[in-house]
């Protein structure tokens, strides 16, 4: 495989009004490169611009030479793709590697993966079996967007082998808002990209919540998620534990009321819903929709939603919703939730795509919530069985 | 000319009412592609009935979908990019192909023939086991309320143009791999 190096000389990304600027960097194959930035600060344009999906995006820039031109790349997204061309993990995989490919790590688990139905694989399934399409094509260049987040131990456990195994051959870039995934000797590139000045949101207040289940069994294809009893008072939370593809998301949905279930739910108040996957719901077609929409129009609500956002750095209210980056759109969908009076709030995926700088923001005002007497449902991919904890974890533990 | 003549008309546009109808009743992202197929079937079934040919009724098909993605994309006033275009035209013939099995005879070579029914099978089968994942998100988020669903319609609709990027921008990185894997089998 050619050597491929790509040059940052003085560049710079615009899309629409947003301009993003990056340090001047040479990288070269092989290798990893880090980019690391908060939410909204043009990782994730600045891969598609690598990759040459700028001129579907309409992505002006300037500066970013990849050498030599015929390089093969590859990108894979943050949110698993909306189609696939493959009925099963297998079919996908034949369809864009060569024949006799074997992806490296846990010969059993890449088996399990691979032979599920793409249509009932978690969010979790479907990034790493993107990972391993990856692997499978061997570019020169491939480029992730956060590829750890959403997995359990396990997955991301496969997901780093197969990353090191072709960082060996490849130029890999990694995009990510954590500070925590570099291996030791690795620097990241930082993004620009900042919180505003003062950060002080209004407290939520919440109406009182409660949630009694017993013996909830939910039936989805072959799996059966059981729950013996859970019983959570006003100000209380808990925390559901499972690795990807346990049904943590069923079991939320089944509490929303959007799944059928046998056994019993009980629920006082209303209840509020953040998914992990961010761009399979339709609230509104602006922020401004979406907020309220999800406020039920109520003043209050929308003022402190709107200056909260704004605080935390989403601020166009006309912008599309679907134009948001990931953990944009998690903020923009959790936050008018905590001030529209809703008394239980069910969040997949705790914290899972936000950047640090607002994840003490969330947490504090999650935490002012349940003071004021609310109840929360958090899920989290860790874990070897789908099990139930109380208490909300720290992002910081 | 016989009433059998219209049946394929009419069974289409049969499909596109109910379509329409659970649109109406549960609105989630993916209906719209759903009634995006009908509506270029639709037409250019009529447009055969009326005595045109295959390759112009599909010609003004792509011509009369232009037009909406247009339309589409200026309600936000940001995209107007022949790419994408281009993209969401193949895109929409895809799953023209589905209901025109005429198409799929002009297409000499079998293994191309292949891989382009099972492209649109595959893209068409994932689009409803999606349809049914979003309604159960829209559903824990938004409640059931009627009023609530009709303002998920309209966004729906509205977001057809991001969507499309999407599959645009699958589209764009996986093609040149499968078309590279189709050149492998045939040496």
């Amino acid at each position: 495989m050619a050597q491929v190096i790509i040059r940052f000389n003085n560049a710079m990304l615009r899309v629409g009004d947003h301009v993003a600027h990056i340090s001047n960097i040479i990288a070269k194959s092989p290798g990893i490169l880090y980019i690391r930035g908060p939410n909204g600060s043009g990782k994730t344009i600045l891969l598609k611009t690598i990759v040459g999906l700028d001129e579907i995006n309409e992505i002006f820039y300037t500066g970013i030479k990849v050498e030599p031109e015929n390089t093969r790349k590859w990108f894979v997204p943050q949110e698993p793709w909306l189609i696939t061309l493959g009925d099963i993990g297998y079919d996908e995989l034949w369809l864009i590697s060569h024949d006799n490919y074997t992806p490296p790590g846990n010969e059993q688990l890449i088996k399990e993966i691979l032979a599920k139905k793409i249509g009932y694989m978690s969010y979790g399934e479907r990034k790493i079996l993107e990972i391993i399409k990856a692997h499978g094509i061997m570019p020169d260049i491939v480029c992730f967007d956060e590829p750890y987040s959403g997995l359990d131990e396990k997955y991301s456990r496969l997901a780093r082998m197969i990353i090191e195994d072709l960082s060996r051959q490849a130029l890999v870039i990694i995009a990510t808002n954590k500070e925590n995934v570099f291996p030791e000797g690795h620097e990241a590139r930082v993004m620009a990209g900042s919180l505003g000045e003062v950060i002080d949101p209004p407290t939520p207040s919440p109406t009182s919540g409660k949630i009694i289940i017993e013996k909830l069994i939910i039936t989805r294809g072959k799996k059966r998620i059981k729950i013996r009893e859970l019983r959570l008072r006003s100000g209380e939370a808990a925390t559901i534990i499972g690795p990807n593809g346990s049904g943590k998301t069923s079991t939320l949905l089944a509490i929303a009321g959007a799944l059928k279930y046998k056994g019993r739910i009980e629920i006082k108040g209303k209840t509020g819903f953040v998914p992990d996957d961010t761009l399979l719901v339709s609230p509104g077609v602006t922020l401004r929709n979406v907020i309220d929409n999800l406020c039920k129009h109520r003043k209050e609500c929308v003022e402190h939603s709107s200056n909260t956002l704004r605080e935390l750095g989403v601020e166009d209210d006309d912008k599309p919703y679907v134009t948001l980056s990931d953990g944009q759109r998690r903020l923009a969908l959790l936050i008018p939730q905590l001030f529209s009076n809703r008394s239980v709030l069910l969040l997949d995926s705790w914290l899972e795509g936000i950047d640090s700088l607002r994840r003490k923001v969330i947490y504090d005002l999650i935490n002012q919530y349940l003071e004021g007497g609310g109840t929360v449902i958090t899920t989290l991919p860790r874990g070897e069985e789908l099990d139930v904890i109380e208490g909300l974890p720290s992002p910081y533990d | 000319m016989s009433l059998k003549a219209y049946l394929p008309l009419m069974i289409r546009a049969g499909s596109f009412i109910t379509v329409l109808a659970l649109l109406y009743m549960f609105g989630s992202i993916n209906s719209i592609f759903i009634c995006s197929i009908l509506i270029t079937s639709t037409f250019v079934t009529l447009l055969k009935i009326k005595g045109a040919g295959s390759a112009v009724s599909y010609l003004l098909s792509v011509v009369i979908i232009l037009g909406l993605t247009y339309f589409f994309m200026s309600l936000y006033g940001i995209y107007h990019n022949i790419t994408f275009i281009g993209y969401y035209s193949v895109f929409i013939l895809f799953f023209g192909t589905i209901t025109d099995i005429e198409l799929l005879y002009t297409i000499r070579h079998g293994r191309s023939r292949l891989i382009y029914v099972l492209l649109a099978l595959k893209i068409y089968g994932v689009i409803i086991e999606r349809y049914y994942r979003s309604l159960e998100m829209n559903k824990a988020l938004l409640g059931r309320q009627r009023t609530v669903f009709l303002k998920g319609i309209i966004s729906t609709l509205q977001s057809l143009p991001y969507l499309t990027f999407r599959i645009a921008e699958y589209l764009h990185t996986h093609l040149p791999y499968v078309m590279g894997q189709e050149a492998n089998l045939e040496k």
